[in-house]
Parts: C-alpha cells; structure tokens; sequence
C-alpha cells in the first residue's frame, strides 16, 4: 500500500507498526513519529499500525558526543 | 556526614609537597571535580596571571563518588587558566586514572610553580615523590608510558600525561591518560608542559566500597538491564559516537568545509561510525566499572595502532568533513597523532580547517605555508600540519596558537574565517540545528562547548518517552515537532541542564551514563547513588544548586579576568543561510539570539549590562566570599 515517508511516497506491505516500518526502512537510530500531524507516542509503537495514504514524518534523534 | 577532601599541594618551584583537608560542611558545597577545582582556584589563584606562567595553578579533582565500581563514575576534571581563552579551563577525562586517584586516597592535587627540569609525580597512597623526567620528556605518550613503567619497575600504573605538544606549549594540548582519553579542551596539556610535568602517576591497586554496598551493586546490575532495552545506548555502544554523522549530514547540519556548508555528501557514508564497525574497529574498549563500551579502538596494519584508540564523532567530524577529507584511515591517523602529541582534536582539526579556508581564499598562500597546499580535501596536508603544529615548526607554529590567534597574525580578513567563541574552536554541532546548544556555545565561560548541555533534538521525542519524562523532573515540560526553535522554554532548557551538566561534571560522572535525558542513569537515580555511595540524603535541589553555583563560579573567574557579554557571541556565519543540502536557507535569527542571550542573562540572575552575575545571585549561591575584597579584584557585577 502507499504511504507517505516525510513527503516521499512509499510502497510498503499491509498491516505494518511504527516500529515495523522502521525496521522496514532499515532506519537504525532513536526516531519521533508523527502520523497525519499527530505524535506518535513511544508505548504505541509497537500497536499502531500505518494505513493507506497516511503521511508519516520520522525524524531521527541525533546526538553525537 | 558529608566526608572531607583530602588534597594533595605540590609546589614544584621548591619541590614541597604537602597536604590539607577541606572539611566536609565546604566540600558538600563544592562536591568534586569542577567545583572543587574552581572553589581552590578561586581561594589561592590570583586574576591577571599568564596562564603559562608558574603562576598559575593546575588543579586536578575527582570527587566523593569517584572510583565506585558502577557505570560512569571515573571521570577525572582539570581546572585552571586556559592558555587558549584567557579564560577559566575546565575539562574532563574518563578511563581509569580518575578512578585510582581517589583510590589511592585522593580528591585533589593543586599543582604550583614549575619545575627546573622535566618531572613527574608518582603517588601510591600517602606516598608521594617528584621524580627526574628528563628521559621521558620529548618522548611521544605511547613510549613515555613504557619509559615511566621501567622507571618504577611497576606495570599496574594509570598515567595522565602530556605528549611533545604540551612540552611545547601548543594553546590547544590536552592531558592524556590510557594514551586515549584525553581532557581535550582549553589547553590544559599546555599548561602542564610550561610547569615542565610530563605526568602523574598512581599506582593502580585498592578498590573502594560504598556507603551502601548492596544499594550500590544493585545499581551497577542496574547499568546492565537498562542498556539491553535503552536505544540510544545501544547505538552508541554498537557504533560509538561517530555513528551519528551521516545522519548529520543527510539533515545538513553537519560542518563542512570550515562550516561553508552543513552537507558532506559521498564523504559522510565514508567516515561514519557504521563504516568504522564494518571496516577498520578491532573492539570496543570501557572506563573503570562501565558496561556501556563506547569507546573505539582501531587497526591498521602498519599505520594505526590499536595503543591510541580510535576516533569519536568530534574527531571524525573536524578532520573529516571540516577539512573535506573522506579517508577513514587519514581522520584515524590524525587521532593517533593527537594521541601521541597530546593535542585536542577539535581545535586541531578546526585550526587547520580554518587555515584551509584561508588558503583558498589567498589569505595564507605557499611563501605561508611552506610550500604545503593546504586546500581542503589534502589528506596529506592534513597530517603533515598535526606534525608542525605539535613540533611548532613552520606554519605550525602559528597554527600552536589556535585560530583565534592565528587569525590576528595573519589580518587580511582571515578574523572571518574563525569559526570559534572566546577563542575556543566550536564542536561539530550546528548552532543552526541546535539552537539551545548555539546558545550555551556563546554564553559557556569555557567558550564554544558542546558537553555542557543537553541537545536540542530529544525535545522532539514523545511525552512517554525516557528523556521527556526526566527532563520533566527538571521542570523542562515542553516538547518541539522541530529543533530550531530559540523560545523562552528553550531557553530555560538550555540552562537547566546546563545546571544539570555542571553538576556531573563537579561528581565527575559520565555525560553517557549519567544524564538528564537519553542517558542509562537520571535525576532520580543520582539522588539514589548519592545515598547508596556516600550516604548522602540529597534532594534534586540541593544537586541542581551545585550546579548553578560552579557556572557562576567559572562567570565569576572570568569577569575577574575581564570577560563580559562582549565575548558572548557566535561567528557570523552563524546568521548566514546555509547554502546547499537539505538544510539549504536555514539560518540563525541574529536579533532572536541576541535577545535570547539576554533572557538567558535574566534567568541565571546575572547583570543583562554586563553578562556577569550580579551580586545578589553569588550571595543566593554561597558564594558571598568572592565578594571579600581579596577575592574580588577587579570584579563589577554591575
């Protein structure tokens, strides 16, 4: 199904959490979410599943040292 | 009873060593590390001095909680006058040197005067000697190592030590423990050298129990659930702090070119922390007690060796992407020899990105540089200039002084391409991304910093999330869809945790494992490992004052050498649009950060006229002795 990855369209299978989609992306690092403008909260990444045409915007949290 | 510091007073003018104790109703005050160190500078320094005259003291502190076998706690601070600012130099080291001087007895060493010839000082407990060096001096940090080793016929030693460029003065040459782990910044090798102190030795033997010893080995078990199910620890365990860096650039905000630019790219996959792990990482190496196993070390045959470590972020980044070079190897080369040298890598490799960019603009040409191109990109130039400059030959010898300096030596403009505050380099985080971070790079007493904060990016985590919900305890409540806001919040942000940062660096804990955010441990469990470790009954408040009152401690020291909020600036470049890369446009609002730094004046209590702290706030602190006329001088709060 398509998506939005931060204004990029994507095809990504069905059924997918936040924390599978990342895993999908093979995005490696500490992400925020957020879903059709909203937050994505840490405890629902594992149970809220993307949907069809939802734009998902996945900031990496950059530290360095 | 909060226990007393034991410190030990080495004259090396008249060879005298003594000791004193400071008892403990002071030393709660003062808990270690940078306060302690800033508290004796401040009690027995007089302002004005040159800091590379016998004048000028060097202070090394650990703390009450040093030397514990949990996570983060063997940190080593260094306190005196930096030789690179003019201002206060406060710097920290990890490994296993701090851990072995508290160990060995020990919360303090003020360090006096200057020795006729080159020495060293050797301490196993109570015992104490000032030992001949001429043999050791001159040699690089792996060989002194082995040359002091022979000289005590003693293998369990921790050594921290100056590499040739202390010896020769070099403004930028940090105090090197494990050949490895270095108090980098403000040029406290420098200091050491024109003490002619090649090292301090401690013999490596005892351990310590805690308060609490239960308590306190459940919290070091503790270290090791929490790093499984902690992200950002992980990564930073699996791929070092380099494992950042392509993320940086594929944002745009990672320095480029002498920070021209924010985007690297082809050159930033190539020296990330991933392609480290993959290609050149021989193992991860730890400090006293730590689980955590961030640092690197590295291996090339015959050009790299696994003695000197290998390199972080910082050290990737001002030899990579700030001078355009993309070879791993050639940025691991040039960590060997700052390693060797004893020379800190950002203001190394920035001093040289800045003469780069002087030379493709002709500012500096080949008469200059004696005949070396020093275009950006020259891997060779690179590591022939980390040669001069620790030799203090040719070029070098302007580049010893920092770009700052250099700067002035040069004219024709080269002022522009500085890219440093109060004359200290600025670390590889972009003021344009992390505005917090900008903030506290202009206003810190040390100069630009990036390790007296916490980062502007994990306000972008969610409400549940680990870091929101301590900074929460901290009283930061607000969270951001984006890092480039400059608010009040952000602001009161950028201050608390900078309180925050100021008292791990006075307990001399781990910025990794110990922090307000990200980090393995936070506020929560600090006040817990007081307990447990000294059987200190303490509150959130009480560790948040300390804080607070070794950054007006550093305020104080500096405007009593003449700082004020003249020198609380970023370069200009700063509020120029980035010009290419995903980051292209961004910019600093110039009046925004000039009335952020004011609001940030109002929130600490100091004067907005001059940037310093006003009276009324050192007397809030407990620190109404630095207004006895002894201790004053010059200072003007108003």
């Amino acid at each position: 199904m398509n998506i939005q990855v931060n204004n990029s369209a994507v095809d990504i299978p069905e059924n997918l959490s936040v924390s599978s989609l990342l895993a999908y992306l093979i995005l490696k690092g500490t992400y925020a979410v957020w879903i059709n403008d909203q937050q994505v909260f840490q405890q629902d990444f594992h149970t809220r599943v993307v949907a069809q045409n939802d734009r998902v915007r996945l900031v990496r949290i950059l530290g360095g040292g | 009873m909060f226990p007393d510091a034991k410190i030990l007073d080495i004259d090396l003018t008249l060879a005298a060593i003594s000791e004193h104790t400071l008892s403990g109703d002071i030393y709660r005050l003062y808990p270690g590390g940078s306060a302690l160190g800033l508290y004796l500078l401040l009690k027995e320094g007089k302002p004005g001095i040159d800091a590379l005259a016998p004048e000028n003291l060097l202070i090394f502190a650990v703390s009450p909680l040093t030397g514990l076998p949990i996570s983060g706690l063997s940190r080593l601070n260094v306190t005196t006058k930096s030789p690179l600012t003019g201002a206060i130099a406060d710097s920290q080291s990890g490994g296993f040197f701090p851990a072995y001087l508290k160990i060995n007895g020990w919360d303090a060493i003020i360090i006096r005067g200057k020795a006729k010839k080159p020495v060293y000082i050797y301490i196993s407990g109570n015992q104490v000697e000032i030992k001949s060096a001429e043999k050791i001096w001159g040699r690089v940090t792996g060989e002194a190592e082995q040359l002091i080793r022979d000289d005590l016929s003693e293998t369990d030693l921790e050594i921290a030590q100056i590499g040739p460029a202390g010896e020769n003065l070099v403004r930028f040459a940090c105090i090197i423990s494990m050949c490895s782990r270095a108090n980098g910044r403000n040029g406290t090798g420098a200091v050491m050298g024109s003490k002619n102190l090649k090292a301090v030795v401690v013999k490596k033997s005892g351990r310590l129990a805690a308060f609490d010893q239960p308590g306190a080995m459940a919290l070091a078990k503790e270290a090791v659930q929490r790093l499984r199910t902690n992200e950002a620890l992980s990564g930073l365990a699996t791929y070092g702090t380099d494992g950042d860096l392509q993320g940086f650039s594929e944002a745009g905000f990672l320095p480029t070119r002498n920070w021209t630019s924010g985007w690297f790219p082809g050159g930033d996959s190539k020296i990330t922390g991933t392609t480290m792990a993959d290609t050149i990482l021989k193992a991860r190496d730890t400090c006293f007690g730590c689980v955590v196993r961030c640092k690197r070390i590295v291996e090339i045959p015959g050009k790299v060796n696994p003695l000197y470590g290998g390199p972080e972020y910082e050290t990737a980044a001002c030899f990579g992407s700030y001078c355009a070079v993309e070879s791993l190897k050639t940025i691991s080369i040039a960590n060997q020899l700052c390693n060797m040298y004893g020379l800190d890598t950002i203001s190394c490799g920035a001093t040289i990105a800045f003469a780069m960019e002087c030379y493709e603009n002709s500012v500096l040409d080949g008469q200059d540089t004696g005949g070396l191109e020093l275009k950006f990109g020259n891997d060779a130039v690179l590591l022939d200039l980390i040669e001069l400059i620790a030799a203090r030959k040719g070029i070098g010898d302007m580049l010893a002084e920092g770009s700052a300096r250099a700067a002035k030596m040069i004219g024709k403009g080269a002022g522009n391409f500085v890219m440093a505050v109060k004359g200290q380099e600025m670390p590889a985080h972009m003021p344009q991304f992390k505005p917090a971070v900008g903030l506290i790079y202009a206003v810190s007493p040390i100069g630009a910093d990036h390790q007296s904060s916490e980062h502007d990016p994990f306000l972008m985590l969610p409400p549940d999330s680990q870091s929101r919900q301590w900074l929460a305890q901290l009283g930061i409540w607000k969270g951001y869809d984006n890092s480039f806001e400059l608010d009040d919040e952000k602001i009161r942000f950028a201050y608390v945790t900078q309180c925050f940062f100021a008292l791990l660096d006075t307990l001399c804990l781990c910025q990794f494992a110990w922090g307000p955010a990200w980090e393995l441990f936070g506020p929560a469990d600090l006040i817990e490992l007081c307990k447990c470790g000294l059987g200190w009954k303490t509150s959130l408040a009480e560790l948040l004052q300390v804080g607070e009152r070794r950054i007006n401690m550093m305020r104080f020291f500096n405007a009593r050498e003449g700082f004020n909020k003249s020198m609380d600036y970023l370069p200009a470049r700063m509020f120029e649009p980035m010009p290419e890369g995903p980051s292209q446009g961004r910019q600093l609002d110039r009046e925004n950060f000039q009335q952020a730094i004011l609001a940030y004046y109002r929130i600490a209590g100091w004067d907005e006229a001059t940037g310093n702290p006003a009276e009324e706030t050192l007397v809030k602190l407990s620190l109404g002795w630095l207004l006895e006329h002894e201790v004053k001088n010059e200072y003007s709060g108003e």
